[in-house]
């Protein structure tokens, strides 16, 4: 533990940042914190929002909560009429 | 809309002063007054409820402002209804213009109100020495909802005063107000509607005889915000030395205070709070004389306050999992606390049962959200100190570096690997645990009642062991590691816990409340560059194990086929298809 801080001297930590420096950096749009990879950078930002939705697969509603959306399927299911089965759209 | 920023007005600075008696409307009866204002505040409560106020009338909309609460001459009730009623329209006005309009009349009476012309702020914060809890609580979520609704218009001096109250009042209830309206305001996030609120419905929308104003949507509260921001960094180094001596000489009355305190903290370095990292740095600051409060002296309040204050530093998870460079800052924490564990007994003074002695001693279940709280902590600051070192464990096109840190590698293995066996033996001593599980286990076992925990501990013990167990370069001699750790492990553990259920897997994969996308990710990496140690771990499970992922990995077709995924799954897609590729290989 202790050894780590006796093994990364200023020389090698700047050094380190210098080779980083040299990739490709993506920057977070809410915190501007910094990324090397882009997929890297896109599970962050999902850190950051709050507009998460369920969309329906038959019908592309959407919804913030899932069980609104599982309630929601009720409607696309078969149901019983005069002349048979029908699906609800 | 220009708003009065009156030199006139001096709000806050009455606080620490005795609320004043205020004068009755001449010639009026109390009771009957108390009534009329009582009717007209409900029919404002109504309508707002209702999305629209321009039903009311001007003079029945002015009335319920006129008269200010004190308090002599209303009663809690009426005070209450007073506040209420102001939070109610703030709230809806802002929701309102988050999605582009806003009653005229509501906007009317928003625009009134944040130009003080009735002196609100100032009765708002007289509210805060009122003897009742009720009263100060609702005031201050008013206040918040005031401040926040002003948007850009906000008067940097009515937060600067909120601030110095903070600092300057003796009383705690006063310091806990301030702070508490601070913390909603930095906290505040447009359409962050409440759980059980559906958007969208027919209640969400003023009637048709509303006269709608359009408003732009992009006009947020990140203003706000960021003036907040900027007037508690200049206050912070003094608010810190407060808290301090709060807690120092801690006494039940500052508990309120005290976790208030802690929470506004926290609010501040959140990733969900959406600030720049620049303009959080300042209060990056001062985290190691946190540390050194835990003690066995400090109730377990506050402990929990102080480890949710830690471990949303170290942010492992949702940012510093995934960055090539770490922050000074989340790394000292890492330091302090793996530290603290090995030399220092950080786990013993923990009050698990909120007695004396070694983990709080005494009889009772126990504390386990604290003892969750404090083991997360501990698995983050394993994870940052290993990742600092191993630069970046996805990287293979680091390998020069990674040659280099092999070094540093080996002498952190052993600091890692005690730290790991106090936590083991602080777990198995609280909770009753085979003396066998091994942490990649029980983990999983532990956190099973807290998804988001659940997940962030995963990756964790999975980057831990990738970090110092499974480098390419190095021959292991000790195996203790790989065991403890095992990844495999921790995965199939895992899909026991979820009941083998591929749906589950998916709701948290759509869903961003934890990081699973990351540690699905890394798990699939893991179990395609680790194959025979994979099925060997999974033994008679493995059948059951992979019939999972292949039903995720069908179910996610499905989705992305038809256009449906909210985001690029693709990496996780190809990582399904090449270990079914195998699992195939294999069976045949």
């Amino acid at each position: 533990m202790f050894a780590i801080m006796q093994v990364e001297t200023d020389e090698r930590r700047a050094e380190f940042r210098r080779k980083m420096r040299t990739k490709c950096e993506f920057i977070c749009k809410y915190c501007q914190r910094r990324f090397t990879k882009p997929y890297n950078l896109m599970i962050h930002e999902r850190s950051h929002k709050d507009d998460v939705t369920f969309t329906c697969e038959a019908c592309g509603k959407t919804f913030k909560r899932q069980d609104n959306l599982k309630q929601h399927r009720s409607i696309h299911l078969p149901c019983r009429t005069a002349t048979g089965w029908t699906v609800r759209v | 809309m220009v708003l009065g920023k009156g030199k006139a007005v001096s709000p806050l600075l009455s606080m620490a002063e005795p609320v004043k008696k205020r004068l009755r409307v001449a010639g009026k009866d109390e009771a009957e007054e108390e009534e009329s204002a009582s009717h007209d505040l409900m029919e404002f409560q109504q309508n707002l409820l209702n999305q629209c106020l321009c039903c009311m009338s001007e003079s029945s909309l002015r009335r319920p402002f006129r008269d200010k609460p004190s308090d002599t001459s209303w009663t809690r009730d009426r005070i209450l209804q007073f506040v209420g009623s102001i939070q109610l329209l703030c709230e809806i006005a802002m929701k309102q213009t988050s999605r582009g309009f806003v009653c005229a009349r509501i906007g009317d009476v928003v625009e009134a109100l944040t130009r003080n012309e009735h002196g609100l702020i100032d009765r708002l914060v007289e509210l805060s020495s009122h003897s009742d809890r009720f009263v100060c609580f609702a005031a201050s979520r008013a206040l918040s909802g005031f401040l926040l609704v002003s948007k850009s218009n906000v008067d940097p001096y009515w937060l600067q005063n909120l601030a110095e109250n903070a600092l300057s009042t003796t009383q705690p209830r006063q310091m806990c107000f301030s702070l508490d309206v601070i913390r909603r305001i930095v906290e505040y996030k447009e359409n962050d509607g409440h759980v059980l609120e559906e958007r969208g419905g027919a209640e969400d929308k003023p009637p048709e005889s509303c006269n709608v104003l359009m408003t732009d949507p992009e006009a947020d509260c990140s203003q706000v915000k960021s003036v907040c921001v900027k007037v508690l960094e200049a206050k912070w180094p003094a608010l810190v030395t407060k808290f301090d001596s709060l807690v120092s000489t801690y006494t039940s009355e500052h508990e309120a205070t005290v976790v208030t305190f802690l929470e506004l903290w926290e609010a501040l370095i959140s990733v969900k709070a959406n600030l720049s990292v620049a303009d959080t740095k300042p209060f990056y600051a001062h985290l190691d004389n946190v540390v050194t409060l835990l003690a066995p002296s400090v109730p377990p309040v506050v402990w929990k306050s102080i480890l949710n204050l830690l471990n949303e530093v170290l942010c492992y998870g949702s940012t510093l999992a995934l960055q090539d460079v770490l922050a000074e800052e989340p790394c000292a924490l890492a330091h302090l606390v793996v530290r603290g564990v090995k030399d220092s007994r950080l786990l013993d003074g923990l009050p698990y049962r909120g007695g004396s002695g070694r983990f709080g001693g005494g009889v009772g279940d126990g504390d386990k959200p604290l003892l969750k709280k404090m083991v997360l902590l501990v698995l983050k600051a394993v994870a940052v100190t290993v990742k600092e070192t191993r630069c970046d464990s996805s990287d293979s096109s680091l390998s020069s570096d990674a040659d280099e840190a092999d070094a540093d590698m080996a002498l952190i293995e052993r600091s890692i690997r005690e730290v790991l066996r106090k936590l083991d033996q602080c777990v198995k001593a609280l909770v009753p645990f085979h003396p066998e599980t091994p942490v990649a286990q029980w983990v999983v076992q532990l956190f099973a009642d807290q998804d988001d925990a659940l997940i962030e501990s995963m990756v964790c013990c999975l980057d831990t062991a990738v970090g110092l167990v499974y480098r390419d370069s190095v021959a292991q001699t000790d195996t203790t590691l790989r065991r403890v750790l095992s990844p495999a492990a921790t995965f199939i553990q895992f899909v026991r816990a979820v009941s083998h259920e591929p749906d589950v897997l998916l709701d948290l994969l759509v869903s961003n409340e934890t990081c699973f996308l990351l540690y699905l990710l890394r798990t699939l990496k893991f179990v395609r560059r680790n194959w025979e140690e994979f099925i060997h771990e999974c033994g008679g499970e493995l059948d059951d194990v992979m019939t999972v992922l292949i039903r995720l990995r069908l179910a996610i077709d499905r989705l992305v086929s038809k256009d449906l995924f909210p985001y690029n799954i693709g990496p996780v897609l190809r990582l399904l298809e090449k270990c079914e590729n195998m699992y195939e290989g294999n069976t045949q």
